[in-house]
């Protein structure tokens, strides 16, 4: 299980504020938002590239704020695949169990399986920069599931794929999930995306989550018309729904702009 | 456009009424025979002129008429060589309808007949030059083209006094200058003082240049430029700077040489004067290089589970390798070429580049020429050597595709 309490961040323009969410073992979960709301930052701070300024990470209970990043076992899927150039497919796939000194026999059988598992057989032979951005990212995931990480972050994943590509992978995505049980979160800021896959789903808006659930919970219960406009449903819904006390930055005299604003211009 | 018989037959009596009023001058420049063999050349390019005339517009036919009276201007009326003249203009009128071989011509007019003293290091340069001219003539726009090949010439202008140095000197001499020790011995201390000081700069210059690539802090503007000083530095100020602290009279040099390390007048001199001059070519480089290796590219491979060390050796440097062996070749070209700051520091032992003006001193420029030219061609050797092995680096990163215009 995975904890983040209260977590607190400053990184140039985006700002991570009292970020709180708890993700139980073999759970999707579903991050939401627009551009520039903290996802991505949220997402590299949980793999420790950012130093937190408040809060805390917690794994099974193991409290791995202050750890480096490759002492976390937290795998992490970026955009563009971000494949290491010069070694081969099954060089990508094979770089965290050498980098752990995972023994040979054992390393050669996790990869054999995941290239079975993700259908990277065709690919193996092909120098990584000629694979196309399905391929690729599927190489990408293989790569991340290779060291068995205790959470598999894709920050947008799909974003980068075409529309066959994209469908294609997200279908994958969930299959893995089911077979291998998990415990992701995954970045987007496709609705679709997020009803496909997710069986939790959180909203972030202005370096804040706003709302937290299942799909179900959100859709009929959002907490505030930015949440209902965002999952696209219907606009009486989005009218009907309070104002709350969270970010709602498009929505004038809606909850709490005042405060974020000024943050945010800092 | 076709001529009519009546205009082919009206130009040939107009040719040959010209050639018989030059018979029939008082002091007729041409003999008999001669006159009547330019007659016949004359009606040749008559004939090549109509021919294109019949394929291409009347503007073709001016620029052929004035390609053949700058040919006639130049070899005859300046040269006075009339055989010459007739060659060309047969070759002339032959060639036109090719392009290509037309602009070679111009070349060969050019170096061999304007330059004749210069024909074969201006005509080989020319000749490439313009061959690659002709083979990106339909991807480039005609400004580029412009750009391309006037910087070209103007930069093989700029090389000219090098490229004219190799041609100067015969084998033979080269070969007996070479067999000579203390030339030997002058090239080889050049070279293996040079390779020493370039993989000094590279121990240190290497981790300097990553973590410039990869830290931000206040001041690290300061630190980039401070990298860049000893290019500034004029290379006798380098030389007096390093005698004031390591010469002889100095503390520090003093309490070397006491120790039994002498650093003036010994190969660890050399070294230093090089590692001084050459270590801004390498650091700028790499750090380009590690700069141009995508961050998150480090940033999965540390969610691997790889350590930053790890991280280090087996992605960012064999991804930045190619651009460290620019450096590299360039650090090691500027060290193998400094002579300013080793004649004041280390005149001994003696590199290749203090020979060649010493021997200029005692003997003049006949003497140190062949060493020049022999420093010249191992340099350059080695130098393009450096050059093709980048292609060879087998960590190299792709470059990043162009663009493709529509």
């Amino acid at each position: 299980m995975i904890e983040i309490q209260h977590l607190g961040c400053r990184f140039g323009d985006f700002v991570l504020d009292d970020v709180s969410l708890r993700i139980g073992k073999g759970e999707y979960w579903v991050l939401l938002g627009p551009s520039g709301c903290g996802k991505s930052v949220l997402l590299q701070t949980i793999a420790g590239f950012f130093p937190p300024t408040a809060g805390r990470i917690l794994v099974d209970g193991r409290d791995v704020t202050g750890q480096a990043p490759d002492r976390r076992n937290i795998g992490l899927v970026f955009q563009q695949a971000a494949l290491f150039p010069h070694l081969s497919v099954r060089g990508n796939i094979e770089y965290g169990p050498r980098a752990r000194r995972v023994p040979e026999a054992e390393s050669r059988r996790t990869v054999d399986e995941l290239v079975d598992r993700l259908g990277l057989a065709a690919v193996l032979p092909r120098p990584v920069a000629t694979l196309s951005g399905g391929e690729a990212q599927r190489v990408a995931i293989a790569r991340a599931l290779a060291v068995r990480p205790v959470l598999l972050l894709l920050d947008e994943p799909l974003s980068a794929l075409d529309h066959n590509a994209r469908l294609e992978l997200q279908t994958e995505l969930g299959r893995l999930h089911k077979e291998l049980d998990l415990t992701t979160l995954h970045v987007t800021h496709s609705r679709d995306e997020a009803a496909a896959l997710g069986d939790f789903l959180a909203v972030m808006l202005g370096g804040r989550v706003v709302q937290a659930g299942t799909l179900a919970e959100l859709r009929e219960k959002p907490r505030c018309p930015f949440v209902a406009r965002f999952l696209g449903l219907d606009p009486s819904v989005a009218a009907s729904r309070p104002p709350c006390a969270a970010a709602c930055l498009d929505e004038p005299g809606c909850c709490v702009c005042e405060s974020v604003e000024p943050e945010r211009q800092k | 456009m076709k001529l009519a018989a009546k205009q082919i037959g009206i130009a040939i009596v107009a040719l040959a009424a010209i050639h018989v009023g030059l018979g029939l001058l008082p002091d007729p420049p041409f003999s008999l025979p001669m006159n009547a063999v330019l007659f016949f050349t004359n009606l040749f390019v008559f004939h090549a002129a109509a021919v294109t005339l019949a394929r291409r517009s009347a503007r073709t036919v001016g620029l052929f008429l004035i390609g053949y009276f700058v040919l006639f201007l130049l070899v005859l009326v300046l040269l006075g060589k009339t055989p010459l003249f007739i060659l060309l203009v047969v070759a002339y009128a032959s060639l036109f309808a090719s392009p290509v071989l037309l602009g070679f011509f111009a070349i060969f007019v050019l170096s061999f007949v304007l330059l004749q003293p210069y024909a074969f290091e201006t005509f080989i340069p020319l000749a490439l030059i313009y061959s690659t001219l002709w083979r990106v003539r339909r991807v480039t726009s005609r400004f580029i083209r412009l750009c391309l090949g006037g910087g070209l010439v103007a930069f093989g202008v700029v090389l000219f006094p090098l490229i004219h140095l190799a041609t100067e000197d015969s084998v033979q001499t080269l070969w007996r200058t070479f067999v000579r020790p203390e030339v030997r011995d002058a090239l080889w201390m050049s070279l293996a003082s040079s390779t020493l000081a370039t993989l000094l700069v590279g121990l240190w210059g290497i981790p300097l240049a990553y973590a410039l690539a990869r830290v931000n802090f206040p001041g690290k503007r300061w630190v980039e430029s401070l990298v860049d000083v000893p290019i500034l530095v004029p290379q006798s100020v380098a030389g007096v700077a390093l005698i004031v602290l390591l010469g002889p009279g100095s503390i520090l040099g003093g309490l070397l040489e006491s120790l039994h390390l002498p650093i003036s007048g010994s190969l660890a001199g050399v070294v230093i004067a090089q590692v001084f001059v050459a270590s801004p070519f390498l650091i700028k480089t790499t750090m380009t290089a590690f700069e141009s290796v995508p961050l998150r590219l480090e940033l999965a491979s540390r969610s691997l589970g790889a350590s930053p060390a790890a991280t280090f050796w087996r992605i960012s440097l064999p991804l930045a390798s190619r651009g460290i062996l620019v450096g590299a070749t360039l650090a090691w070209a500027r060290a193998i070429s400094e002579f300013g700051c080793i004649v004041l520091f280390a005149s001994s032992p003696v590199t290749a580049p203090v020979l060649v003006h010493t021997e200029f001193l005692r003997a003049g420029v006949s003497e140190s020429r062949p060493i020049a030219v022999l420093l010249l061609v191992i340099c350059l050797w080695v130098f393009v050597m450096l050059q093709f092995g980048q292609t060879l680096m087998p960590f190299a990163l792709r470059r990043p595709r162009r663009e493709r215009r529509p």
